[in-house]
């Protein structure tokens, strides 16, 4: 019997999607296949690296670390991204199409040169501290970066346009009658966007902030950069043992945590929401 | 470590890519090294015996990198009639181990240190080297390891902003003093300046070491909020974000002495180190071709020539006679303060090298 058309237009589709399996495959699931062995094999076979987890504190402190500066990353990130993705949102033609251009514009800069721009601009001697203490608002220059907290604002930065981008196609998704029918019945504009507007976003919140959260976490140029060397995170302290320690077994470890923690949390998503939704647009 | 097919077909990838020049060095060996196919370092040793170059490593960009280049390899490969290329991806203890494990260095030469030369040396992953290629009379006694030869000494110590300081900080005392000299400080990223904190807290010399690594964190982190922890100090110093670092001479050599009326040094209780050539077990151009190498670098001409380049003592006591006017301020032994510095302790350093870099990480700068 002849296979459908449908079929033979699945087959299609099945064969290019072929080579990019293969590929990611070759160079993506097996070399992590080797991290993963890595983890329970160097430099003994066994639990080990696992179990210094739990007992060493310096380990538990870079995970810490990781953990509370991609949260806060991701949340700052977040509420930035939706409001200007949001004002987007509601723009059309050559405003649009210039808006976005803007927007898109500081993703064409290294991490590392923005890094640096950042450390200029933000330094005892940099831009901000100069116009703070020439209008006279402070008396001594405020620590601003090499530490947490030039950290965070490095790292918002960066996401900010990505958390825009991903949330755009989101909120442009949304019908806009729905607002307006909100507003002919008698809401305020913002009643109008609290009860209306806003719960319809949060698929594209909650997805938006999955993808900034798990960039967030496998940062390594401008914490190390920007903090000083006071934030150590996660990338930047399997590259220390890596490079300075041959430690691969440590490396490896952290790694597979990493990953796994990544897929734990698209996997709880997939649960509570479309993920394709999120990441194609409504 | 591991034999599935894909792992050929991965290292005949990588190999080629870095053969037609597609793939850096850099990224190479740490793919090769690395996590992601441990042994694959036959890839290179294939296209190393094509080429037949002599691979000197270094800390590509610093200035013994520069001065190596310069005045060792490239006389030196002219006068054996060999190619060498310059692997400057910086051949730390740990990668010069990776790369002996997976049983192919590619690295002949290293610009390593006598603590990596003492510990690696004892494990078996380098040359022992041959005297009766280099002349061990041509340097002063402490230059001469089983597993290493010293061509050259800095010493670990501060420099500072001139114009930030009405007087000038005179002692590891100083440089922990954030009252009397108000400023940021910079350290090294990874450490090697414990010393710095023990002899500013009070430590007598012949005290040192052991270190007393509490009393230092204590030490270091009472001025924490005044540091940062960077992966190149000099910079740090030139471009006005700290007014006084602590690191090696040779570190601070180019920028110090591009602008002397800015910048100041204060020797006064540095800690004297050396750099150290060291070579792989089983380097590919084989060990006497090696052994050549460190000899030819041990020449008092050439010694004077490196000095001069890159900030740093002579090893060969006849190459002193030599350094011009500009090179004799950074040579440890120069009588002016020969006398203050304090020689590093090779072997404790040697012992507990990755326990003090990880300990800096973590209670120091994290």
């Amino acid at each position: 019997m002849a296979a459908s058309p449908m079929a033979r237009a699945d087959r299609h589709y099945l064969l290019m999607a072929v080579a990019p399996v293969l590929f990611l495959a070759v160079f993506f699931l097996w070399p992590l296949g080797e991290i993963l062995r890595l983890s329970f094999t160097d430099p003994q076979p066994g639990l080990g690296n696992y179990e210094r987890l739990l007992t060493s504190s310096s380990l538990q402190r870079v995970v810490w670390t990781t953990a509370w500066v991609s949260v806060v990353t991701t949340a700052v990130s977040l509420v930035l991204s939706y409001v200007i993705a949001y004002a987007l949102a509601g723009l059309a033609g050559l405003r649009f199409e210039v808006m976005l251009a803007l927007l898109l514009l500081p993703l064409w800069s290294s991490v590392v040169v923005q890094a640096f721009g950042w450390l200029l601009i933000l330094r005892s001697d940099g831009l901000v501290n100069f116009l703070l203490l020439d209008l006279g608002v402070i008396s001594s220059p405020l620590t601003l970066v090499r530490n947490e907290l030039g950290t965070l604002i490095g790292m918002v930065a960066f996401m900010l346009p990505v958390g825009a981008t991903v949330l755009l196609p989101n909120l442009r998704g949304i019908d806009p009658q729905l607002t307006l029918a909100a507003k002919s019945l008698g809401a305020t504009p913002w009643q109008a966007f609290r009860d209306v507007f806003l719960p319809e976003s949060i698929p594209g919140i909650v997805g938006t902030g999955a993808v900034l959260f798990i960039l967030a976490a496998g940062f390594f140029g401008i914490p190390a950069i920007l903090g000083g060397g006071k934030v150590m995170m996660i990338a930047e302290y399997v590259s220390v043992q890596v490079l300075q320690m041959a430690r691969w077994g440590t490396a490896a470890m952290l790694t597979t945590i990493l990953v796994a923690a990544f897929l734990l949390i698209l996997i709880s998503l997939s649960r509570v929401i479309d993920l394709r939704r999120v990441l194609v647009g409504a | 470590m591991t034999n599935l097919p894909l792992d050929g077909l991965f290292r005949a990838f990588a190999a080629n890519e870095f053969r037609e020049g597609r793939l850096d060095r850099r990224t190479f060996l740490a793919v090769a090294s690395g996590a992601i196919a441990a042994p694959l370092l036959v890839g290179p040793g294939a296209a190393r015996a094509a080429g037949k170059a002599f691979v000197v490593a270094t800390f590509g960009g610093g200035n013994l990198a520069v001065a190596l280049k310069a005045h060792v390899a490239t006389p030196f490969s002219a006068a054996e009639s060999v190619t060498w290329e310059e692997d400057p991806s910086g051949p730390l203890s740990g990668r010069i181990r990776s790369m002996v494990e997976a049983g192919q260095p590619i690295w002949d030469v290293c610009d390593s240190t006598s603590f990596t030369a003492r510990a690696l040396g004892k494990l078996g992953m380098l040359e022992p080297i041959d005297y009766a290629i280099v002349d061990k009379s041509l340097v002063r006694p402490d230059c001469v390891l089983e597993h290493g030869v010293s061509y050259s000494w800095f010493s670990l110590v501060s420099a500072y902003d001139k114009a930030a300081f009405p007087t000038a900080p005179a002692s590891w005392a100083d440089v922990f003093d954030v009252e009397r000299f108000p400023g940021k400080r910079a350290f090294w990223r990874y450490g090697y300046c414990w010393e710095a904190a023990l002899l500013a807290d009070g430590v007598a010399p012949e005290d040192l070491y052991p270190l007393d690594v509490d009393r230092a964190v204590k030490k270091f982190r009472s001025i924490r909020d005044h540091s940062i922890f960077v992966e190149d100090v000099p910079s740090s110093l030139r471009s006005g974000e700290i007014q006084i670092g602590v690191d090696f001479t040779t570190g601070f050599g180019k920028v110090v002495r591009a602008e002397p009326e800015r910048f100041g040094i204060n020797w006064a209780g540095g800690v004297r180190g050396s750099a150290t050539f060291v070579v792989p077990k089983g380097n590919l151009a084989g060990a006497a071709l090696s052994m050549r190498f460190i000899n030819f670098a041990l020449n008092k001409e050439v010694q004077a020539a490196i000095c001069d380049a890159a900030s740093v003592g002579p090893s060969n006591p006849d190459a002193t006679a030599l350094l011009s006017a500009e090179a004799a301020p950074w040579d440890p032994r120069n009588p002016a303060w020969a006398e203050s510095q304090i020689p590093v302790d090779e072997v404790y350093t040697a012992e507990n090298e990755e326990y003090l870099i990880g300990e800096f990480l973590d209670r120091v700068a994290g």
